[in-house]
């Protein structure tokens, strides 16, 4: 079945990088600090590094297939039923995932900008906008993510590099803290943690069979991939210069009251969270766009559906009732966590089991050819 | 068919009602803008509102907000249109409170709209809670509140810090932003570091820095005078530095803006006497450790214009002289404030931090706040200043 070809790869790569950010760049800070100290973005480039790996597994695939997705080609790789049961844990992840990032989503629109509004409604409200929004093609998908990449990225680089002036060098040394204030354990943790904050990077599996030259599709997610990765690190970075590790364990979200300490020198534009905020909401909107769009393929390939609208509406109240789930902003966090290092499971073991059994099919088919 | 059309106006309604933004509006005149806080030790019995079990450091305090009244803050310069002098553009209340979120709760008791923290700009605390260490828990409320800006001035006052609040300078309609002001230009000008409450909370939380904060005093009615900074050990405040030993501590600090005046006898003539100002410093350190023992190098670099002389004498040929005498002394001072912090135990230059940064290894055998405290207080410090005397002014002699 060929499908309808719109998605270049500069537009590919743009997608990703829209979608990696999200709702964790606001407490990623705190959490690789509190487990790495100042080796936190080394910690945090290793775990992107491994990601943009993942990234281009999932991209020479979609090259080798270049008229199928995941869920199609996984199906030619594993079998049916096998696929079948990674399809089904990936439907019922990333519903998770979307609604741990509405949850969060809405803990902070609540503690820092709406205190009144009903943290329910703010979290509805993003759903059912993901979800209306989810209502369109692959093509429409990937172009409102590409229409967003700028407004997510730019302002975020500007607040950053108003804060530098009260950065400081001291704050930021070692680099590496291996052996010094972090143990192995603690640091691979938040090399982990950073890992699993780029989960989103599995719709390229769903994007390469619309692109012109899918054979290009690692090349996209590696510049993706690379560009979001880039975001965070900087953010992480001038967090730690301007805050310091002690100070950053304090802070719930350290890259928001980073916001907080910019300052133009206008008078109508002297806070600047507001500004950052609003940036924030678009990034939190596209992730979770993502990610439930990716379900809801899953899902629609599950059934063998032509059209996977159907099941946009229908899941709304799953993934709402999902991330009402943890009782408080503690729990809320460790949930976070959780489900962010479960699903790294499936999102890396799934890309990598595909590209085994690719290969070993390859090989296998070009011995049976040799005797012939 | 009908079905869906029926679930299309339901969804539209829904979202009709869910998305207006209605909880959190509010009118400008609903809510009460404060300016600037004062804090102090209650002078008698403390209200508190939150019940028995509301405890801080202390006996309380006394809590003086200095509210905007929306209307009569002038917009612009030249103060808008204005109002006749009789009606300011603030109103000064005060509440106790056992705790900080208590003595705020009970200020809210006395206004009939909400208290608003978002344009907070200074809040001042009295040096007696500063030095009973009730700091902290005066910052902790601080770092909870959404509303407040990192960039908020922290200031100590000398003598009770409400003053401040009714204090109505001449040159500003509102006090708290002529404080603002004041505070901005001593940082422009180099004779205050950009020590603020974000930097402050920074300092309190490193692994071996200790904090300071501009120290203000209240003087007659409308006067306030910046009078140098308040040294802390983490959140007790031990002593002060005055307003040379703040140029010194910048000297050291490489804080590049240079503002403080300085005079030195005139060579060959000591009745009379040579005033030069510094207009931009440099400071570098190295850290030596020896035998487990760090000891540090502070190179530092001073350029200054000569301001006034006195005295008949020409400055032609002694120039040199001047600069020689400058760099003496400016080393004498260094050396006494470097004393001073370590007879205290409290290292506000960040040497701690300077090691931790740059040798993880050592400071592994350090560990721990107190443990570098002790270390300080026998550490070497060499200083190695240099004053540069690079012009004199409009005056040929």
């Amino acid at each position: 079945m060929n499908k309808p070809k719109t998605i270049t790869m500069v537009q590919f790569a743009m997608n990703l990088g829209t979608v990696l950010i999200g709702v964790g760049i606001l407490a990623f800070p705190r959490i690789t600090v509190e487990r790495a100290d100042t080796g936190a973005p080394v910690a945090a480039s290793i775990g992107i590094a491994l990601m943009a790996g993942m990234a281009c597994l999932l991209g020479f695939l979609g090259g080798k297939f270049p008229n199928m997705t995941i869920f199609e080609y996984g199906e030619q790789l594993l079998g049916r039923w096998i696929n079948r049961v990674f399809v089904v844990a990936l439907v019922i992840y990333f519903l998770a995932l979307a609604a741990m990032a509405a949850r969060e989503f809405g803990e902070v629109v609540v503690t820092s900008v709406l205190q009144r509004t009903p943290v329910e409604v703010t979290i509805l409200i993003m759903v059912v906008l993901a979800a209306s929004a989810a209502r369109n093609d692959v093509a429409v998908f990937s172009r409102i993510l590409t229409f967003y990449m700028p407004f997510v990225y730019v302002p975020a680089l500007v607040i950053v590099a108003l804060t530098l002036r009260s950065a400081r060098l001291t704050n930021m040394l070692p680099l590496m803290s291996l052996g010094y204030q972090a143990d192995w354990k603690n640091y691979g943790y938040a090399i982990v943690f950073v890992a699993a904050l780029f989960q989103n990077m599995i719709i390229t599996g769903l994007v390469t069979p619309y692109m012109y030259q899918s054979n290009k599709a690692w090349k996209g997610a590696l510049i993706g991939v690379a560009a979001a990765g880039a975001v965070y690190v900087i953010l992480l970075t001038s967090t730690l210069a301007v805050f310091g590790t002690e100070e950053m364990k304090n802070l719930l979200w350290p890259t928001l009251e980073l916001a907080k300490t910019a300052a133009i020198p206008l008078f109508f534009l002297e806070r600047l969270d507001p500004v950052f905020l609003a940036v924030w909401v678009t990034a939190v909107f596209t992730a979770i766009l993502a990610s439930y769009y990716f379900s809801i393929q899953g899902l629609a390939h599950l059934f063998n559906f032509q059209d996977h609208r159907v099941f946009t509406i229908v899941l709304v109240p799953i993934v709402f009732l999902m991330a009402m789930q943890p009782p408080n902003i503690v729990e809320v966090y460790r949930a976070v966590q959780a489900v962010g290092l479960c699903g790294l499971v499936l999102t890396v073991g799934f890309p990598v089991l595909l590209t085994a059994a690719y290969l070993v099919t390859r090989s296998m088919k070009k011995k049976q050819v040799k005797p012939a | 068919m009908r079905y869906r059309r029926a679930l299309m106006f339901a969804t539209t309604l829904v979202t009709m009602f869910l998305t207006t933004g209605c909880w959190d509006r509010i009118e400008i005149e609903q809510r009460a803008t404060v300016l600037g806080l004062a804090i102090d030790p209650p002078s008698d019995g403390v209200e508190g509102v939150s019940g028995p079990y509301a405890k801080a450091a202390g006996p309380g305090f006394s809590l003086t907000a200095q509210v905007a009244i929306p209307g009569r803050i002038p917009l612009g310069p030249g103060g808008g249109s204005g109002g006749t002098s009789s009606s300011k553009p603030v109103w000064v209340i005060t509440a106790t409170g056992r705790t900080m979120d208590d003595a705020v709760n009970s200020l809210q008791r006395e206004l009939a709209e909400k208290l608003f923290l978002g344009h907070l700009r200074v809040i001042i605390v009295n040096q007696s809670i500063a030095k009973s260490g009730a700091l902290s828990d005066i910052q902790d409320f601080l770092r909870r509140n959404a509303e407040l800006r990192r960039l908020a001035w922290l200031l100590v006052s000398t003598s009770n810090a409400h003053e401040a609040m009714d204090a109505s300078p001449k040159l500003e309609r509102v006090p708290t932003l002529y404080l603002v002001n004041m505070m901005d230009q001593a940082v422009k000008l180099g004779t205050l570091p950009n020590v603020f409450l974000g930097s402050y909370w920074s300092m309190l939380s490193s692994k071996a820095q200790e904090p300071v904060l501009p120290l203000i005093s209240i003087q007659g009615k409308d006067q306030i005078r910046t009078e140098g900074l308040a040294v802390f050990n983490q959140d007790k405040m031990v002593a002060t530095l005055d307003g040379l030993e703040t140029a010194t501590f910048m000297e050291l600090q490489n804080n590049r803006r240079s503002g403080y005046a300085v005079s030195v006898p005139m060579p060959g003539d000591p009745a009379h006497s040579v005033t030069v100002r510094g207009t931009s410093r440099a400071a570098r350190r190295e850290l030596r450790i020896n035998q487990g023992k760090p000891s540090f190098d502070v190179y530092s670099r001073v350029d200054s214009n000569i301001e006034e002389k006195t005295g008949p004498a020409s400055l032609d040929p002694v120039i040199d002289q001047v600069s020689a005498e400058l760099t003496s002394l400016v080393s004498q001072r260094q050396k006494a404030l470097i004393q001073k912090t370590q007879s205290l135990g409290t290292d506000i230059f960040g040497f701690g931090e300077y090691i931790r940064a740059t040798k993880p290894g050592y400071w592994k055998s350090v560990g721990t706040r107190e443990q570098w405290e002790k270390i300080y207080k026998t550490m070497e410090v060499r200083v190695h200043p240099k004053v540069y005397v690079r012009r004199s002014g409009m005056a040929a002699h």
